[in-house]
C-alpha cells in the first residue's frame, strides 16, 4: 500500500491551476420529478436516492417514499429516458405500501450491463430487505427477487461492472445493510460477484463485519463506495460505551473471499476497519434538528475515480451541547490515516459524498438556517477542486421548514458520472422561484406567479407537500466536450465519449492511428480507421492522425492535438511523438466530427523498434485533459494513477500489432511484446489474454517469458511475471498457428495487464490472412527495417548488403514462391553471419534465433513457401525484440520521469525516517522537477541538469547511512553519467533502488 | 377454479340422477363462480374503464414492454378510479392486453386494469379476466358494492386475527414505559401503552373495565399507517397480541395495524362481520 503522502493533494491543486487552469464551466439543472400526472399528490415523498446508468447517462432512476398512485400491488421507482428532463412513474418494485411504497429504498445501476440493482425493505412488510435485479429500468417487467431477508435495516446499493480481465461483464453489487439477526448488531454486506444473470440468489451472500470487543452495536446504515479496480469500502458508526466511532473498512479484491473487508486495520487497536474519529457524542434517536429527526444514516463515504487509495468519508455528530455538526475528511493511503475537518457544517444533515472523474469533490446536505417562523432548509452543493482546501457553495433549494412539515427522510444522494455530478433531494414543493436559486423545472401543474400548487385538473388548489428533486451539475457542457473514441466497433456501436469508456479494449480500435505518408486513408466499412505500423525516420516520416468528436455544435474551437508513443506491449512509459508544434483542428461552430486531413509527423529513431503503441491527447481552453497526461506514465492503476485513456475522453491509444501471414501455412507465427513495470515499488504483473475478441475465431496462443530467471507462472489463463522491479522490461514471446485459407480473416489475441480480475492495459496481435506476394512484400519490407538497425547500432556492413538486396528485390517486383526460394537462400547465410555477431553476448540465445533460422533452412528445402514465410517473419521479430532488450539494457529515456518520481517516493520514505536532513529538499526539488515536466515546460535534456542539482542532496542522504560503499560507488557512476540521459537514467535507477533497500533497514 | 371444479364433480354425480337438476346445480355454481371470480377481479383492477381500441400494437408511453402486446385505447368513460384518475375520460392511453384474442380496433370494452405507469400519460396493464366486455347498466353500482364487500373481507381477517374486540374509549395515552429497549433504530415503533375504558365487549373474554394497549407512536413511514391512539378517543379496538416484529416485541394487548382501530359508526358492520366467524 502507499505511504501517505501528505502533499498529494497539494500536488494535485498545482498541477490543476498551472497547467490546466481552472475550469469555472457548470450549468445546474433542478427538476421536480413528480410527474403531470399526480399533480393532485401531497404524499411527502421523503428520502430519496438516485441511479445514473454509466453506459447511458440518458437513463437515470430515483426513489422515494412513494407509492403507487392507484394503491397497486407494487410500488414505483421514478425513471427518465432524458436525463432528467422529464420524468414517470414505473411501478415494478414487488410491494407496495399505499401511503409511502417501499420502506427504506436504493437503486443503482452496475457499469455497463444497464442492469439495476434496487434493495428495499418490501412495502408493508416490516424490516425485510429485497434485494432485485432489474433488466431494464424501463420496461413493465417486475422486478426480479433475488433475495428476501427478514430484520434486516437500511440497504444502501453500490454496483459495477468489471471491465475486462477475468472478472470481465461481471456485475458486483454491494448491499450494506445493518443486520438485526446477530447481536449486537454488525455492519453487514449482502454482495454479489457475479449478479448479472445468475438465478436468485443472484450470488448474492450476507457477510457479517466483526464487531470491536467494545461495541455495544453497529448503528444503521452502513454506506459503501466502489472503486473500479476492485478496492471496495465501507463506513458506519461502531457505538462504545463511550460514544461512537467512525470506522472505515476496505477490501482490496472486490469482496472476494470468507472474510471480506479485513484489508484496512485500525493502527491502534489493529482490529479490522480504522476508525476515523473515535467516541463523538452522536445524538440518540428522538432528537431532532428543525423537526427533521436525527438518524445514523448520516454518513457517506467516497473514492476518487482516478486513484483507489484517496477516501472520503462524512459522518454526523454533536460538537456542542445542541448542535449537529457534519464534517468531510480525507485520506490519500487506502483510508489508514486521515485528516482533520475538510469542512464542518454546523446544524445540518443528510450529507453525500461524490468525487466526479476529474478528482472534483461534491458535497451535498442540507442545512438549517434562521430561527424561529424563518427557519428554513436549504439544499446545499458544495464542490471543491483541490481535495477540500476550498469549497464553493450553490444552493438548490431554499424553503420554510414550516411549509410542508420539516422531516427531510433520513437521507439524500450525489453522485458523479464522468464529469457531471447527479444528485436527488426532497423538499418543500412551494412553487415559488425565489426558493430554488439556480432555477428549477415542474412537470407537475403549479403557478410560480400565485404560488399555487394546481391539481391534475389544472384549476383546483393542492396543499404543499415535500417531493423528490433532481438535479444534475453539468461541469462541461456537450457542446465543449471534444473527445477522441476509444472503440468504434461499427457504424452504429462506438464510443459516445463515456469516461470511463465501456471497452477494455481501448487500444485496439480507437480514434488515433499511425500512417507512413501524409494522408488519413479511408475507413473501412465498420468506419474505423486503418492504422500502419510506424517506420523509421531513414525509411520516411511517420504521421499521427487522429478523428475528434464533439458532443454537440458549439462555438468554433480550436482543437490542439499531443502525439505519443512508446513500446510495444504493455506498461512502457510514453514520450513525445517529436518536439515540433502539436497541430490543431480547427471545430466549425456546426462541427461535431473532424478528422485530421493533414498529420503530424514524427521521427521514430532508427536504433528503435518500429513495434510502437501511438497516442493523442487533445485539449481546448474550456476542455483540458485530466491530469496527468500520459508524458512519462502509462495507463494502469498499478502505476499510481488513474487508467488515464478510459477516464479521460480526451485521450487514446492504439497498441496493435498486425501481420500478414501465408494462407495454407501451418507454421506458427512468433511475435513478442514489452512487458514493463512503470510503478514505484517492484510488482507482479498479471498478463490475461483473450481469443474472443472475435468470438468466431478459436486460438490458444503459447506465451513465454523471455530471459527471465523467475519462472512464469500459469494462472487462469495468464502468465504472472513476479516481483518485476520498477523500470523493468521483459519480453513474452506469443506464439499461435492458425488455419484457414480465406483471404482478408484476421486471428486477434487480445492481452491485457489486469488487477483484481480488471482490465488495465493491453495490446492486441492479430494475424491477417493474406496472399504469398503480400506477405514476402511485408517481410522484405521489415526486413530491411530491423537489419537497417543493425547497421545503425552496430555499423554492421553485412546488414547493409541485406537491406539493399531486399530493397532491389521489392523493386522488382517478382514476388512469387520460386523467386522467394532462391532470393532468401542467398540472404540465409549472412543473416546467420548478422545473428552470430549480434549475440555476441548472449551465447544462450535467449529469443532463439537460431532455431528460428534453422526453420527457414527447412522450409527452403521443403519449399513450402507459407511457412518460410511464417519463419522469416519470426526470425526478424525475434532479432527485434532482442535488439529492442540490448537496448533498453544500456537505459530508458522514455523511464526518466519515472526515475525521478521513484527518487522523490524514496525522499518521502526517508522523510518518514527522521534522520536524513536532506530528505526534504531532494523531495521538494524532485516534485518540482517532476511538475515542470507534466506542465511540458522541461523534458529530457533537463534531465541531466536537475540529478546534478540533487546529487549532493543523495550523497548527504547516503553519508548517513552505515555501510555505504557500494551505495557511494554506485552514485559515482550516476555523477559520470550526466551527460548521457540514457545511460544516467540506468545508473540513477539502479543508485535509487540500492538507495530504497539501505533506507528501509534504517530504523 | 376450485370452486368450479368441485361444482363440476357435484354435478356430474347428479347427471346421473337427473338431467335438470344437473343443470341446475352448473348455473347456479357458474353464478357462484363468476360473483367469486368479479371480486377478485374487481379488487385486483384499481381502474375500470369503458374504451375504445384506438391501435393494437401501439402504445403512447416510453416503457419496454417485452414480450407483451399493448394497444392505445380512448377512455370513454372511467367506471371505477381513484382521484384524479376519473380525469382520464376522452384521453388516450396505453394498455398492456392480458390476451389478444377478440381484441379489434375501433372497438369499445369495459376494461378491469391496474396502473404502472405514470407520466405524461397513463400506462395500465389489464388484468387477465373473463368478465363481460359491453359496459352495462348498474355496473358501477356493481363495483362499488364489491369494493365494501373487499373492504369487509380485509376487516374480517383482522377481526378473527383478533383476541378481543371492544367497544371503548381511551382514558389515558401516551404513556412511555421499557418497552423500547430492545432497539436503537429510526424504525423502533417507540410503544406507548393506553388506557380503553371498556365499554361494550363484542368477541374474546375480559372482566376488566380497562385494558391497557400498545401502540406505535412513531412517525417513522414503517409506522405511519399504524393508529395513534388519544384520550378521549372513543372506537372498536381489535386487539392483538404477538402482532408486531419480532425483533420490536411487546407483552401485551396491541393495535398495529391501520384496521385495528374502527370508528365506532362501523359498529353494525363489525357485528355482522363477527356473526360470520
Amino acid at each position: 500500500m502507499k505511504r501517505n503522502n501528505i502533499k498529494k493533494h497539494l500536488y494535485i491543486l498545482v498541477i490543476h491551476f498551472l497547467f490546466f487552469g481552472q475550469t469555472t464551466f457548470s450549468q445546474i439543472r433542478v427538476v421536480n420529478m413528480v410527474p403531470q400526472l399526480q399533480s393532485n399528490q401531497t404524499a411527502n415523498d421523503d428520502e430519496p436516492n438516485l441511479a445514473v446508468n454509466p453506459s447511458n447517462k440518458l437513463n437515470i432512476v430515483g426513489t422515494a417514499f412513494t407509492p403507487d398512485p392507484m394503491g397497486g400491488a407494487n410500488a414505483p421507482i421514478y425513471i427518465s429516458s432524458d436525463g432528467g428532463v422529464t420524468w414517470a412513474l414505473n411501478s415494478i418494485i414487488p410491494g407496495n405500501n399505499p401511503t409511502y411504497g417501499t420502506g427504506d429504498i436504493t437503486a443503482r445501476f452496475a457499469g455497463y450491463s444497464n442492469r439495476l440493482y434496487v434493495g428495499d425493505l418490501r412495502g408493508g412488510a416490516g424490516l425485510t430487505m429485497n434485494i432485485l435485479r432489474v433488466p431494464n429500468y424501463s420496461s413493465s417487467t417486475l422486478a426480479d427477487l433475488m433475495v428476501s431477508r427478514a430484520n434486516v435495516d437500511q440497504p444502501y446499493v453500490q454496483a459495477t461492472t468489471v471491465l475486462g480481465g477475468a472478472g470481465a461483464t461481471k456485475d458486483r453489487v454491494y448491499i450494506t445493510t445493518n443486520d438485526w439477526n446477530s447481536s449486537p448488531q454488525p455492519a453487514a454486506i449482502n454482495l454479489s460477484l457475479d449478479a448479472f444473470s445468475a438465478p436468485a440468489p443472484g450470488g448474492f451472500a450476507t457477510n457479517l463485519f466483526p464487531n470491536r470487543a467494545a461495541t455495544t452495536r453497529v448503528m444503521p446504515g452502513t454506506r459503501p463506495t466502489i472503486h473500479n479496480s476492485g478496492v471496495v469500502y465501507i463506513a458506519f458508526y461502531n457505538v462504545t460505551s463511550a460514544g461512537s466511532d467512525v470506522v472505515v473498512a476496505r477490501d482490496d479484491n472486490w469482496g472476494i473471499g470468507a472474510t471480506p473487508f479485513r484489508n484496512l486495520n485500525d493502527l491502534t487497536d489493529g482490529l479490522p476497519g480504522q476508525r476515523v474519529v473515535i467516541a463523538r457524542n452522536l445524538p440518540a434517536f428522538g432528537n431532532n434538528l428543525g423537526g427533521s429527526r436525527l438518524v445514523a444514516s448520516n454518513i457517506s463515504v467516497a473514492v476518487d475515480p482516478r486513484d483507489a487509495s484517496i477516501v472520503y468519508v462524512s459522518w454526523a455528530d454533536r460538537v456542542g451541547t445542541t448542535d449537529y455538526t457534519l464534517h468531510v475528511r480525507s485520506s490519500t493511503d487506502f483510508g489508514q490515516n486521515w485528516s482533520g475537518d475538510l469542512i464542518a457544517i454546523t446544524n445540518a444533515t443528510n450529507p453525500a459524498l461524490a468525487v466526479n472523474i476529474k478528482g472534483k469533490l461534491g458535497f451535498l446536505y442540507q442545512a438549517l438556517t434562521g430561527s424561529g417562523a424563518a427557519q428554513r432548509w436549504e439544499t446545499h452543493l458544495r464542490r471543491s477542486t483541490n481535495a477540500g482546501s476550498t469549497w464553493d457553495d450553490v444552493i438548490l433549494s431554499t424553503a420554510l421548514i414550516s411549509d410542508p412539515g420539516a422531516w427531510l427522510g433520513d437521507y439524500e444522494h450525489l453522485m458523479a458520472v464522468g464529469k457531471d455530478f447527479y444528485g436527488i433531494f426532497s423538499a418543500s414543493n412551494f412553487p415559488d422561484n425565489a426558493n430554488f436559486p439556480q432555477g428549477v423545472t415542474y412537470q407537475r401543474n403549479a403557478n410560480f406567479t400565485t404560488h399555487l400548487l394546481l391539481g391534475t385538473d389544472g384549476v383546483t388548489v393542492i396543499g404543499v407537500s415535500k417531493d423528490p428533486f433532481f438535479f444534475q451539475v453539468t461541469e462541461m457542457d456537450d457542446n465543449t466536450d471534444f473527445f477522441v473514441r476509444d472503440f468504434t466497433h461499427t457504424t452504429t456501436d462506438f464510443d459516445p465519449g463515456l469516461e470511463p469508456s465501456t471497452d477494455p479494449w481501448f487500444f485496439v480500435n480507437s480514434d488515433v492511428w499511425n500512417k507512413r505518408s501524409n494522408t488519413a486513408g479511408a475507413f473501412n466499412v465498420n468506419n474505423q480507421p486503418q492504422s500502419e505500423d510506424p517506420w523509421q525516420t531513414t525509411d520516411g516520416h511517420n504521421y499521427g492522425f487522429a478523428r475528434v468528436h464533439r458532443k454537440a455544435a458549439g462555438a468554433a474551437t480550436s482543437v490542439n492535438l499531443h502525439f505519443l508513443y512508446s513500446e510495444f506491449g504493455t506498461g512502457s512509459n510514453f514520450v513525445n511523438a517529436n518536439t515540433t508544434a502539436d497541430p490543431t483542428l480547427a471545430f466549425g461552430a456546426a462541427d461535431v466530427e473532424l478528422t485530421m486531413t493533414s498529420g503530424y509527423e514524427w521521427e521514430l529513431p532508427v536504433t528503435t523498434s518500429n513495434h510502437t503503441c501511438i497516442a493523442v491527447e487533445i485539449s481546448t481552453a474550456s476542455d483540458p485533459i485530466i491530469a496527468p497526461s500520459l508524458l512519462g506514465h502509462a495507463p494502469g492503476w498499478s502505476n499510481g494513477t488513474d487508467l488515464m485513456v478510459l477516464n479521460d475522453n480526451n485521450k487514446a491509444q492504439r497498441n496493435m500489432e498486425v501481420y500478414h501471414v501465408a494462407m495454407a501455412g501451418s507454421a506458427g507465427l512468433s511475435s513478442y511484446a514489452a512487458i514493463h513495470n512503470p510503478g514505484l515499488n517492484d510488482r507482479n504483473i498479471l498478463i490475461n489474454w483473450n481469443v474472443d475478441i472475435n468470438p468466431k475465431v478459436r486460438v490458444r496462443p503459447s506465451v513465454q517469458v523471455i530471459n527471465s530467471r523467475e519462472k512464469a507462472v500459469a494462472t487462469n489463463n495468464g502468465l504472472l511475471l513476479a516481483n518485476m522491479k520498477p523500470g523493468e522490461t521483459r519480453f513474452i514471446r506469443i506464439t499461435y498457428p492458425i488455419y484457414g485459407n480465406t483471404e482478408g480473416i484476421i486471428f486477434p489475441v487480445g492481452f491485457g495487464e489486469t488487477k483484481n480480475g480488471v482490465m488495465q492495459n493491453g495490446f492486441t496481435v492479430a494475424r491477417d490472412y493474406s496472399t504469398l506476394d503480400k506477405v514476402i512484400a511485408q517481410n522484405l519490407k521489415y526486413e530491411s527495417l530491423v537489419l537497417r538497425r543493425i547497421a545503425k547500432l552496430y555499423n554492421n556492413s553485412d546488414a547493409e548488403r541485406i537491406m539493399k538486396y531486399d530493397l532491389e528485390f521489392l523493386d522488382k517486383n517478382q514476388l512469387s514462391a520460386e523467386y522467394y526460394y532462391s532470393f532468401y537462400k542467398k540472404n540465409v547465410a549472412l543473416l546467420k553471419s548478422i545473428t552470430k555477431q549480434v549475440l555476441v553476448n548472449a551465447p544462450n540465445d535467449p529469443f532463439g534465433l537460431f532455431a528460428a533460422l534453422s526453420h527457414v533452412d527447412s522450409m527452403l528445402i521443403l519449399k513450402k513457401a507459407s511457412d518460410l514465410a511464417t519463419w522469416q517473419l519470426s526470425y526478424l521479430n525475434a532479432l527485434d525484440a532482442y535488439l529492442t532488450t540490448i537496448e533498453l539494457g544500456k537505459g530508458n529515456t522514455a523511464d526518466y520521469l519515472q526515475t525521478v518520481y521513484v527518487q522523490k517516493d524514496i525522499a518521502e520514505l526517508m522523510i518518514s525516517k527522521k534522520k536524513f536532513d536532506a530528505a526534504e529538499k531532494l523531495a521538494a526539488q524532485s516534485e518540482e522537477f517532476i511538475q515542470s515536466v507534466e506542465e511540458r515546460q522541461r523534458s529530457l535534456i533537463d534531465y541531466g541538469d536537475h540529478v546534478k542539482k540533487v546529487l549532493p542532496l543523495l550523497k548527504d542522504c547516503v553519508s548517513k547511512i552505515a555501510n555505504n560503499t557500494i551505495l557511494m560507488k554506485q552514485l559515482s557512476k550516476v555523477e559520470e553519467s550526466l551527460g548521457d540521459a540514457r545511460g544516467l537514467q540506468k545508473v540513477h535507477l539502479a543508485f535509487l533502488l540500492l538507495l530504497r533497500n539501505s533506507v528501509k533497514l534504517v530504523k | 377454479m376450485r370452486t368450479l371444479h368441485i361444482c363440476l364433480d357435484r354435478g356430474h354425480a347428479l347427471l346421473h340422477k337427473h338431467v335438470g337438476l344437473f343443470f341446475f346445480a352448473l348455473l347456479s355454481c357458474l353464478i357462484v363462480f363468476s360473483q367469486e371470480n368479479s371480486r377478485t377481479i374487481i379488487a385486483k383492477s384499481n381502474f375500470i374503464f369503458y374504451g375504445t381500441i384506438v391501435k393494437m400494437n401501439a402504445s403512447n408511453i416510453e416503457v419496454n414492454t417485452p414480450g407483451s402486446i399493448t394497444a392505445l385505447v380512448k377512455v370513454e368513460k372511467v367506471i371505477d378510479a381513484v382521484d384524479p384518475y376519473q380525469l382520464m375520460e376522452g384521453k388516450e392511453i396505453t394498455v398492456l392486453l392480458a390476451t389478444v384474442s377478440n381484441r379489434k380496433e375501433k372497438v369499445a370494452q369495459v376494461f378491469y386494469t391496474t396502473g404502472w405507469y405514470y407520466g405524461k400519460t397513463l400506462g395500465v396493464k389489464e388484468v387477465p379476466n373473463v368478465q363481460v366486455k359491453n359496459l352495462q347498466d348498474g355496473l358501477k353500482d356493481k363495483i362499488a358494492k364489491e369494493r365494501i364487500n373487499i373492504h369487509n373481507d380485509s376487516l374480517q381477517v383482522e377481526l378473527k386475527r383478533a383476541v378481543l374486540v371492544i367497544r371503548g374509549v381511551v382514558i389515558e395515552s401516551d404513556i412511555r414505559g421499557k418497552e423500547n429497549n430492545s432497539r436503537e433504530s429510526e424504525h423502533n415503533p417507540e410503544y406507548k401503552r393506553a388506557v380503553i375504558q371498556v365499554q361494550t365487549v363484542l368477541k374474546g373474554q375480559t372482566t376488566s373495565k380497562q385494558v391497557n394497549v400498545y401502540y406505535s407512536s412513531s412517525d417513522d413511514v414503517m409506522w405511519s399507517n399504524s393508529p395513534k391512539l388519544t384520550k378521549g378517543q372513543e372506537g372498536i379496538f381489535l386487539l392483538q397480541v404477538r402482532q408486531g416484529p419480532s425483533i420490536f416485541p411487546v407483552n401485551g394487548y396491541t393495535v398495529l395495524d391501520n384496521r385495528d382501530v374502527q370508528s365506532p359508526n362501523n359498529l353494525q358492520t363489525i357485528l355482522g362481520l363477527l356473526k360470520k366467524q
